[in-house]
């Protein structure tokens, strides 16, 4: 009988690889990206490019710093989901040395620093966005919109504007609200691109879906209690704005939904959704609503593995009673 | 007969993601059925859970179609080995087989004449004992052909001493691409639910129950209408089929015992003491009934030879048939690239010279696959691996551990659970091999061949002293098996007799 070398089974191998699992998230981005340069115009589409490259550039120059990875055997597509998402959650009207910021932050504190592509324990487009929000609130509010909102206007990415006071979002109707003709994110405002690309990951298998369905039901459930501690009444007033404006629904796809740093077990993953909700509810009334909108997703990060592991030692019935002298 | 609910157990691969190799290659996955006869065969003398058998031929003999050319020594806990061609001894040697076992192996030059041995016909009379009919079972040779290969006599017996109430007929088929289940049912469904039910009778239980996927409507037909004949005869037998859920590894019995009974079993647990059930491959029904009522001897099986890069079919083989004998009567292997593979492609063990490597009898199916180049990746975290794996762990965390030489803490994690089905290996997007790493340290101490989803978990404790090393892990049965029968049970008038009464003893 032979000896030489075998190869070891499993002969068959799913077509999901990881560099499968982030095209998904690329394609499924695109919606976003193609209504926020429509939109926005030549700006959005500069940002995004400028976020895409320079986060990639990041990840290969700390991986040639820390000389991790000596061949380069695949393209790191992460890199790419990565500074997309980054760009999707900026305002149009931020400068390009804010974004760099934030992926910098992003790409070398939380992503690097923890081992690369699947080894970081928080989301770094999340941690990155609310790293400017956090240490430049002045530097992200840049919103044009109507008459300013020149579709070819590329000074804002060079010099800070003023900012802009934020129309109620109450005053747009829900067509506009679903449509995302309104001033918001560059790609957190079209819950229609949200939804088909939501779709699309659920449809090649590359989203779990216990967290983000759990999260906005929290949030439809309780909205009307926040509005009775808020105002003395219980009402469902504003739920539907405050759905489709906030941009709950790209955090629930996006972020919630992603395979690494959300916890894969059912159990724990509703758990996550549930606490993310509420903690989004607790934190709107007080912080910016970027902060109350990330500062969860990053909180049950943090999270996940501890919910992870419960949820497997609770499943097993194999919780350790401690040993109490009684006597 | 069949209840509409669906059983399953958590957890698993869905076939509709396994068996969707449309995007890989045009396979279907259709069911041809061919019967082979080889030049020469290969007989190893272990093919199954237990010591080798000794051969009694020498260089030079004539063997006849069921022949038996190896006999178990004395009190062994092994099963004899018969020949399925008629022809010439021309070598017996030592081999190797894929899975690493060294073996005796006799070999036969086949003459193509096919003489049968006078015993192999028909038997008069038909009235059997309980004890009789294990004895025949036993002398047969057959042992579980589903992968497991622990001899069925000495199975039956413990189910017997258990008093079993249900007896479990795997019907599941869930490995990717094979088919051979499924065609012992479709060719042959009349004698799969007669070896049931005898076997049922045997060991005194009182439900006997067939497991059969939600979507081989064809392979229930047969089976519901087979049930319906025979039902007359087996009174005092509750008939039923369950409907499970399509799904990989289905059939593994501690995923039986949780998906029909609920009931988490330990490692070392035995489905008989748990859930007061026995297990057995469709496949080994088969070869019991040819063995009750035809008194043939365990020569031949049905083999797929499958796979994405084969044409797909079924083939009845006598044991010992060479692999390439097999392939060579199909369009497979396209080009050098793809790999043979020793059982389904999740599992098997892939083969490099299939001249000399035979078709044993848990060979249920050959693989013929197409290399696929895998991108290789840190692991990304994303839990896949445990989303999927039927046994609840956690493959990358356990992976980690064993990295870094946390034995201990992998155990603590339930790594000993490992059933090496190859599940958490499939579905990594990072192509690691998870499977190979876990398995590998959940086979220590204890007999687990990376192909086979056997259990020997009771080895250590039971090993007796005059079976080897190599063979423990396969004698937690032996204390029921002794050689030779029970006379006085034969000889009780008050002894179960086979098909027609049931145990009437008091």
């Amino acid at each position: 009988m032979s000896v030489e070398k075998r190869q070891l089974a499993p002969f068959i191998h799913t077509e999901k690889s990881a560099p499968y699992i982030y095209m998904t998230f690329l394609a499924a981005l695109v919606p976003c990206v193609v209504y926020g340069i429509f939109y926005y115009g030549l700006r959005a589409a500069v940002l995004i490019v400028f976020c895409m490259v320079t986060f990639v550039l990041s990840d290969n120059l700390c991986m040639r710093v820390t000389h991790r990875r000596a061949g380069g055997d695949y393209f790191d597509l992460s890199s790419l989901v990565e500074g997309l998402l980054i760009a999707l959650l900026l305002p149009p009207d931020t400068t390009l040395i804010t974004a760099l910021t934030a992926v910098i932050f992003a790409s070398v504190i939380t992503k690097q620093v923890f081992g690369g592509a699947g080894s970081n324990i928080v989301n770094p487009a999340c941690a990155g966005r609310l790293f400017v929000e956090l240490v430049w609130p002045m530097g992200t509010q840049g919103f044009a919109y109507g008459e300013d909102n020149s579709k070819f206007a590329l000074m804002s990415l060079i010099v800070q504007k003023q900012p802009e006071a934020i129309p109620s979002y109450s005053q747009f109707t829900i067509p506009e609200l679903l449509s995302g003709n309104y001033p918001g994110l560059i790609g957190t405002a079209c819950f229609i691109c949200i939804i088909t690309g939501g779709l699309f990951l659920t449809l090649k298998g590359t989203i779990r879906l216990y967290s983000p369905i759990s999260y906005i039901a929290t949030i439809m459930v309780l909205y009307p209690v926040s509005t009775l501690i808020k105002s003395g009444t219980f009402t469902f007033d504003g739920l539907i704005v405050y759905m489709l404006s906030s941009g709950a629904f790209f955090v629930a796809v996006f972020f919630l939904g992603d395979l690494t740093t959300m916890p894969s077990r059912f159990a724990s993953g509703v758990f996550a959704g549930v606490v993310c909700g509420i903690l989004t509810l607790i934190t709107k009334p007080f912080v910016s609503p970027v902060v109350s909108l990330l500062a969860p997703v990053i909180a049950v990060n943090f999270l996940s593995f501890v919910l992870d592991f419960f949820s497997k030692t609770l499943s097993r019935r194999k919780v350790r009673s401690r040993e109490v002298d009684v006597s | 007969m069949a209840d509409r609910r669906l059983y399953s157990f958590y957890r698993g691969l869905f076939t509709g993601d396994v068996l969707n190799f449309s995007k890989r290659s045009p396979f279907v996955k259709e069911i041809m059925f061919e019967r082979v006869y080889p030049q020469k065969i290969i007989l190893p003398m272990k093919m199954h859970s237990g010591v080798p058998a000794v051969p009694v031929v020498k260089t030079g003999d004539y063997v006849r179609v069921g022949q038996c050319v190896g006999i178990p020594e004395k009190g062994a806990f092994s099963v004899p080995v018969h020949s399925g061609v008629s022809g010439i001894v021309t070598d017996i040697s030592d081999i190797r087989l894929p899975n690493g076992v060294l073996t005796p192996a006799v070999t036969i030059k086949n003459d193509m004449k096919r003489t049968r041995l006078d015993s192999v016909r028909p038997r008069s009379g038909f009235k059997l004992s309980a004890s009789e009919a294990i004895g025949v079972i036993r002398d047969a040779g057959i042992c579980g052909m589903g992968g497991e290969g622990l001899p069925t006599a000495a199975k039956l017996k413990r189910a017997r001493n258990e008093s079993v109430r249900d007896f479990l007929v795997n019907c599941l088929q869930s490995e990717p691409y094979s088919t051979s289940d499924l065609v012992a049912i479709t060719e042959y469904p009349d004698y799969v639910v007669l070896g049931s039910c005898a076997c049922a009778r045997a060991v005194g239980a009182s439900k006997c129950i067939f497991l059969i996927s939600e979507n081989r409507r064809e392979q229930r037909k047969a089976l519901s209408n087979s049930i319906q004949k025979i039902k007359a005869d087996f009174r005092d037998l509750e008939i039923e089929i369950k409907l499970f859920r399509e799904r990989f590894p289905q059939g593994y019995y501690r995923l039986v015992a949780r998906a029909l009974y609920g009931k988490n079993l330990a490692l070392g647990e035995t489905l008989e003491n748990s859930c007061k059930a026995v297990l057995f491959n469709c496949s080994t029904m088969l070869a019991c009934w040819e063995a009750l009522s035809d008194n043939i001897p365990m020569m031949s099986r049905i083999v797929s030879v499958t796979g994405d890069a084969s044409g797909g079919h079924n083939m009845l083989v006598p044991i010992g048939t060479p692999v390439s004998e097999l392939l060579s009567n199909a369009q497979d292997i396209k080009n050098g690239s793809d790999s043979i593979v020793w059982g389904n492609c999740l599992t098997g063990i892939e083969i490099k010279d299939p001249e000399n490597t035979p078709v044993v009898k848990t060979t249920s199916v050959i693989s013929v696959v197409r290399h696929v180049e895998v991108p290789r990746t840190p692991c990304i975290h994303c839990g896949l691996c445990s989303e999927c794996c039927p046994m609840n762990l956690s493959p990358n965390t356990i992976f980690e551990m064993l990295n870094q030489g946390l034995g201990q803490k992998a155990a603590e994690e339930g790594a000993r659970d490992c059933i090496a089905c190859g599940s958490c290996s499939y579905v990594c997007p990072a192509g690691i091999n998870l499977t190979t790493a876990i398995a590998s340290f959940a086979g220590e101490g204890r007999i687990i061949e990376i192909n086979s989803l056997l259990d020997n978990s009771s080895a250590e404790v039971r090993m007796p002293d005059d079976t080897k090393t190599s063979y423990v892990g396969e004698a937690s049965l032996l204390e029921d098996y002794a050689d030779g029968d029970e006379e006085g049970d034969i000889k009780s008038p008050d002894s179960i007799t086979l098909p027609f009464e049931k145990d009437k003893r008091v």
